[in-house]
């Protein structure tokens, strides 16, 4: 979509942002791929289930789409490098030995074009731009991205003003709390690195496990033709999310279906899986009882989100960083 | 903060010390040169270790193993009855009649129902689906994936091997 589209969508949408503070060009920067070559060092801090981890990164790229990222452990060794020559993505864990080779992660999940997908973040989401800081001695323009809807900033990012790179992006729950802090420490522009860095060979004695391809996304009849089970989509979801597809997971030889929406910004997974189906709660989680449609049901609080489960016949978990009224109203909503 | 045991720094090194330790550590250790020599003698000595040759088991270990933990069928005990019953003639008969016995009932009962095995899914097999989805969101940065090593953890092979 052209920035002019873009621009036409938030005024229609009514969104608080003047049509001359330039967000909406800067939030389409954001979103392009970089077109300089950089090198740095980055730290990610997550905030998952009440625990904060920080994590060192080195990374690499080189237009359009040659990347190398190296996590470091305590003593500054890299523990695990992700590498990409564009054509094929390697991740070699060194702690356990193990290389995972697959393609590169794309825009493989949804039904939407790219195109479609901002459009839908624009309707969904303001932007307004903050005044300039900097982010590792880089003067950086400030743009923050709240919900339409109202409720609290879900995004800020720090642009650099030349480069056009996201150096900074701090992330937050829905109820406000920070989830996610990625950070340049230091960045390097033009260093284009050797192709070597873009390389990967397994070494010597490393388990060679090749990534499955992405699930396909499909259409509710074609998924209905793949499964025994007949699909029973949520007929309610929260304001602003759409559904984008279904895909097939499989699982020992069954047939998971996941149903996914989107809002531009945050995404919302539903799991049908067969009656017999019963999900084994994570290592020294506990599931906590609800009541799902009158019914039996149980909610797992993980880093990632919070999987509310239940049986309607077949057997049902909802993902996702709702609040858990609006997961039970998703869960009710969905045929008996 | 004064420096501390080598226990301590061990299990920093090793990423066993409390979430407390690790921050004080993380602080304390980069300025102190001390320290800093410490945990490169344990780097070092981490990676001399596993450079270390892996001793190799003797080649019929496993052929000892199976041999001893080897269970005869129940025909070929049954046949070995039978026939150190033919050596006492009425040994033999009540063998041969207990046979017939076991053979008479054992036809006689109903196939057993068609059992529908249960199916166990992870819930981390169905987050990492979720979590796959979100990342292909335009505004999330490919940084904030969790190492496969988290998955490991938790059982799965990894991320990546779960579709």
């Amino acid at each position: 979509m052209s920035t002019e589209l873009l621009l036409a969508a938030l005024v229609l949408a009514g969104a608080p942002v003047r049509a001359d503070d330039g967000a909406t060009a800067l939030l389409e920067e954001a979103l392009e791929p970089p077109a300089t070559a950089y090198e740095g060092e980055l730290s990610v801090m997550t905030a998952r289930g009440g625990r904060r981890e920080t994590r060192h990164l080195l990374v690499r790229f080189s237009p359009p789409d040659l990347y190398r990222r190296e996590t470091l452990d305590a003593l500054g060794t890299a523990e695990l490098v992700v590498v990409s020559d564009g054509k094929t993505e390697w991740v070699h864990d060194r702690r356990s030995g193990t290389v995972w080779q697959g393609l590169p992660p794309g825009r493989e999940h949804g039904l939407s074009d790219p195109d479609e997908e901002r459009a839908l973040l624009a309707d969904n989401y303001a932007v307004r731009v903050l005044p300039d800081a900097a982010v590792a001695g880089r003067p950086c323009r400030v743009l923050e991205v709240a919900p339409r809807r109202g409720g609290p900033v879900v995004l800020r990012l720090w642009i650099d003003a030349v480069e056009g790179l996201v150096l900074q992006r701090e992330a937050y729950e829905p109820d406000g709390t920070e989830s996610l802090l990625v950070r340049f420490e230091r960045v390097a522009y033009g260093a284009k690195g050797r192709a070597a860095d873009f390389r990967f060979r397994p070494p010597a004695g490393a388990r060679v496990v090749k990534s499955r391809p992405a699930p396909e996304a499909l259409e509710l009849e074609e998924a209905a033709k793949a499964t025994d089970m007949k699909p029973r989509l949520a007929a309610w979801v929260p304001p602003g999310y759409v559904f984008e597809s279904v895909s097939l997971l499989p699982y020992k030889g069954a047939t998971i279906l996941h149903y996914r929406w989107s809002d531009g910004v945050d995404v919302l997974s539903l799991f049908q899986a067969p009656a017999r189906a019963r999900v084994r709660p994570p290592t020294g989680g506990r599931p906590r009882k609800e009541t799902v449609a009158g019914g039996p049901g149980a909610l797992t609080v993980l880093p990632d989100g919070k999987a509310l489960e239940w049986s309607a016949g077949d057997r049902f978990v909802l993902v996702g960083r709702l609040g858990l009224e609006s997961l039970r109203r998703v869960a009710e909503s969905v045929p008996r | 903060m004064s420096c501390p045991s080598f226990e301590t720094l061990s299990a920093y090194a090793d990423r066993e010390a409390s979430p407390a330790e690790t921050a004080l550590l993380a602080a304390h250790a980069p300025a102190c040169p001390a320290c800093s020599r410490m945990l490169a003698l344990i780097a070092a000595e981490r990676r001399s270790l596993s450079a270390l040759p892996v001793p190799s088991m003797p080649p019929d270990l496993t052929a000892s193993l199976l041999a001893l933990t080897a269970r005869r069928p129940w025909w070929e005990t049954l046949l070995s009855e039978l026939r150190a019953g033919f050596a006492q003639p009425t040994g033999a008969v009540a063998a041969a009649a207990l046979a017939v016995v076991a053979v008479l009932v054992w036809g006689r009962r109903e196939p057993p129902p068609a059992a529908v095995a249960e199916l166990e899914v992870p819930v981390e097999v169905l987050m990492a689906a979720h979590r796959r989805y979100a990342l292909s969101m335009p505004l999330t940065p490919p940084e904030s994936a969790p190492p496969p090593a988290q998955l490991q953890v938790a059982g799965l092979a990894a991320e990546r091997d779960v579709y």
